[in-house]
């Protein structure tokens, strides 16, 4: 087991290395439908990263891959459209991860999809107007400023209350210091539903609601809706459905480019399978810190390319995948080794004894 | 929290900067939108050959079905990378059925 864990991480740090080192030359493809060339490796680190943070703090990562295919040279109604096909096919791999543990509320995802489908649809068809008018890019770019400037803030803010309320003790441990879930959660407009795997009661408009508006990004930002359903996991078959159906509307409107969401889906498989292992390992509100980082690297990079600096803001946003995904694969293979160590040691005190 | 007020009013006042921008945006946008005509891509099919020559092909002849081809395709490739690396996590040694929830 020990050997096969070590040989599969070697295996790993060494494919890693072969794609940031190789020339880029040697990678570099012409994408047949938007004409984009573009390098295999850069594709590659893009879903994986986005696989590891998708896995690992349960929203679809997207927010790195519109933004990172646009800076690298695609069309923004391109990034979008291949993002959407990308997470259609990640969501099949993380929903296989997350089953296992028992994070799927089919119930709860059901009653977001109707929103969800309508928000893209609408989303979708603004996109296209934005570029028949040709505005796509930069209204795109400032929706995406806006808002992972929103959430940057947010989640320094929440970490900061939380630690001045732990300093004062009035707050426990466990307890999250912004509770949006439970806010909503007291609006009582009938039909109510139990979702019992989420371990919630709600109005079942609630679902929609929030699938509609979430939809209305995901179409709009090409993510797949989990940025902002960060809190929970447990729908995320809905993100899947969702990012077929997107994945649909923008191949049908012509804006999707197939071999290179086939490409990041390989770098996404094997990222949100490690993403996923590594919640059972890595907690502590350190590492919302550092998704906060995340964000605002890309918000940067984001006005970097707006400000026709396009290669700068490449390189930001590349190294923040590469630093945030690495930190997540070391804790998550110290803790992996340190069980597969612990198993072993009392399986030797078992034989023994 | 004075740091993050502040930060707050840079991002409000950002937008309010921008503003303009967007809404004279929009009024050229409108003037606009009765010459313009929806953008028509056409895939290149000289250098894709084999599998991909045919998806190319396909995109230029039917959006449709290149629309339908391209959900199957990412589910079966979803499906097939999802069982590839759920068996080689199964095999690490890892415990992969239960987890402790815990902040």
């Amino acid at each position: 087991m020990k050997r096969f864990l070590h040989i599969s991480t070697l295996a790993f740090i060494l494919a890693f290395a072969f794609i940031l080192f190789i020339p880029e030359d040697a990678l570099a493809i012409v994408l047949p439908v938007s004409g984009v060339d573009f390098s295999i490796s850069v594709l590659l680190i893009l879903g994986f990263g986005v696989g590891v943070m998708g896995g690992f703090y349960g929203l679809g990562g997207a927010w790195l891959i519109t933004p990172g295919l646009n800076i690298f040279g695609f069309p923004m109604a391109f990034a979008i459209g291949t993002d959407m096909a990308h997470i259609a096919g990640k969501s099949i791999v993380s929903t296989f991860r997350h089953a296992r543990f028992g994070n799927v509320d089919w119930g709860l995802g059901i009653a977001m999809l109707v929103g969800t489908m309508a928000g893209i649809e609408i989303a979708a068809r603004f996109v296209m107007y934005l570029e028949r008018i040709g505005f796509v890019g930069g209204v795109v770019r400032w929706t995406y400023v806006g808002i992972l400037a929103i959430i940057s803030a947010t989640v320094f803010y929440d970490v900061l209350k939380k630690r001045r309320l732990e300093k004062r003790g009035e707050i426990k441990k466990a307890e999250a210091a912004i509770k949006w879930a439970a806010t909503l959660q007291r609006i009582h407009i009938p039909p109510m539903f139990t979702f019992k795997q989420a371990g919630i009661r709600c109005s079942l408009w609630l679902p929609v609601i929030v699938g509609f508006i979430t939809g209305i990004a995901a179409g709009f930002l090409g993510i797949g809706g989990g940025l902002l359903r960060m809190p929970a996991l447990i729908y995320l078959f809905e993100v899947l459905i969702s990012g077929a159906y997107g994945a649909f509307t923008y191949t049908a409107k012509g804006r999707c480019e197939l071999l290179a969401a086939v490409i990041m889906l390989m770098g996404a498989a094997v990222g949100a399978q490690i993403g996923t292992v590594a919640t059972k390992y890595v907690r502590g509100y350190f590492i919302r810190v550092v998704f906060g980082v995340g964000t605002t690297c890309a918000l940067i990079s984001i006005i970097l390319k707006q400000l026709k600096m396009a290669t700068p803001a490449g390189i930001l946003i590349i190294m923040a995948i590469i630093c945030i995904t690495s930190l997540i694969l070391i804790l998550m293979l110290r803790g992996a080794f340190k069980e597969v160590r612990e198993k072993k040691a009392a399986e030797r005190a078992a034989g023994g004894g | 929290m004075g740091f993050l007020k502040r930060a707050y009013l840079w991002i409000v006042t950002s937008f309010l900067i921008f503003l303009p921008q967007i809404t004279l945006a929009a009024d050229v946008a409108k003037k606009k939108l009765s010459k313009k005509a929806p953008i028509i891509w056409v895939a290149d099919t000289r250098n894709a050959t084999g599998f991909w020559g045919w998806t190319t092909s396909m995109y230029n002849e039917n959006i449709y079905l290149y629309g339908l081809l391209t959900i199957i395709l990412m589910a079966i490739w979803g499906v097939i990378l999802g069982a590839i690396m759920d068996f080689i996590m199964m095999r690490s040694g890892i415990e992969l059925t239960k987890r402790e929830l815990r902040e």
